[in-house]
């Protein structure tokens, strides 16, 4: 099926998709019971509980790989471990900062989703076409949300524009290979991140001027997915907690 | 034999809405009988969904009722659609007041509402109680309602 000299680097690859995921996830939980309204509320434990399935879709091929345990992966790592990107461990912020770096998310999750189905790697591409099923419905909430603060009132224009400063050098990080990808995209196995940040920028780009916002030139990009800042630690202090306080527990 | 646990699946419902059994979900791929022991395939509607555990448990005593001595409950990685659900599911979901899914090809439309029929519904969230509803509102009599999500 996958010839062995790629195994560890799609290991990899699952692991950095997953850690996004659940990362993403643990930050949108956040909101449960503290959304602006009630269907907002809904909408984001729906959004939290997706990106939480797709990290075990992700762990449960790396298994099939490795025979790693998706849950010893998840909770018993150490931050340092952790291979997500920068732009999912930062705090939740206010509500624009949340759908703003959501839209980004979603975008880049649509685009390279996309490219994933037509993966020479079978259980790679039947898990890509799986979640891109979902994530499109993410992407319109995202986007819309987007639309409405960038052209709603003063205040959320402000809010929806700082967000947009904070969060949009980041993303590029989502786009940068990891030292096994290029033996990976070579065989077919992975879409070419890389090829992919052009045509993500211009969607994206587009979108926020529609929506009246200006995504800011340059800014700093993480260098690797080794890279994390402090929020990372307390996050996953939160997360790890219960399991960590009773590993042997059968039904929490 | 392999009937009686075809049968047994269709009494195993899907938690989340309990008027329809997996079977006719289309969530069931095969079963096999060897002596005593069964093998059932099963896919997965969504991939976050939280009834899967408990669905494989009642899978496990469906069939055990039904005469297995063992169980072995494999989940297969092929995406689910809605178009794999059968037609009965279809109008039990109508019945149940909630718009069954549209065409894939109508995917991103709106369906009409489940009370009068309308077109003129207005989306009210993508999301819903649960991972596979949407909620919509009809605009002509105003009946609030959730739509299965055509994926």
């Amino acid at each position: 099926m996958l010839e062995a000299y790629l195994k560890d680097a799609l290991v990899a690859r699952l692991t950095a998709w997953a850690d996004d995921e659940v990362v993403l996830a643990q930050r949108l939980s956040e909101w449960v019971g503290h959304a602006p309204i009630l269907e907002e509320d809904i909408a984001i434990a729906n959004l939290a509980q997706d990106e939480l399935g797709h990290a075990k879709v992700w762990l449960e091929l790396r298994q099939e790989l490795d025979g790693s345990d998706p849950d010893r992966l998840v909770y018993f790592r150490d931050p340092l471990e952790f291979q997500n990107a920068v732009l999912v461990e930062l705090p939740k912020g206010d509500w624009a900062f949340t759908m703003v770096r959501q839209y980004l998310f979603d975008a880049y999750e649509n685009l390279w989703l996309k490219e994933a189905t037509r993966s020479v790697y079978a259980p790679l591409a039947e898990a890509a076409s799986r979640i891109l099923k979902e994530e499109r419905f993410h992407l319109k909430h995202s986007s819309l949300w987007v639309e409405r603060l960038g052209q709603g009132t003063e205040e959320s224009h402000r809010r929806a524009q700082e967000a947009l400063e904070t969060l949009f050098p980041y993303v590029r990080q989502l786009f940068q290979p990891l030292p096994g990808d290029e033996a990976l995209v070579e065989a077919g196995v992975v879409p070419d991140l890389k090829a992919l940040e052009a045509p993500y920028l211009e969607e994206v780009t587009a979108h926020m001027v529609r929506s009246g916002l200006r995504p800011p030139e340059g800014g700093y990009v993480p260098k690797s997915r080794q890279e994390h800042t402090e929020y990372l630690w307390s996050l996953l202090a939160e997360m790890q907690s219960v399991a960590r306080w009773d590993p042997e527990a059968k039904a929490w | 034999m392999v009937e009686r646990y075809w049968e047994a699946l269709k009494g195993v419902k899907d938690p989340e809405i309990p008027v329809l059994n997996i079977v006719e979900m289309g969530m069931v791929l095969g079963v096999e009988a060897e002596g005593e022991k069964v093998r059932v395939r099963f896919r997965p509607t969504f991939s976050g969904c939280p009834a899967l555990r408990l669905i494989r448990e009642e899978i496990e005593k469906a069939l055990r009722e039904a005469g297995a001595k063992e169980v072995e409950v494999v989940e297969a990685k092929a995406p689910w659609s809605t178009e794999d659900m059968a037609e009965e599911a279809r109008r039990k979901l109508l019945g149940y007041g909630v718009a069954p899914p549209l065409p894939l090809p109508l995917a991103g439309k709106d369906p009409p509402c489940p009370r009068c029929g309308s077109q003129e519904v207005v989306l009210k969230n993508t999301f819903g109680a649960t991972l596979c509803k949407m909620l919509y509102q009809c605009a002509a009599c105003g009946e609030v309602f959730e739509a299965f999500k055509t994926v």
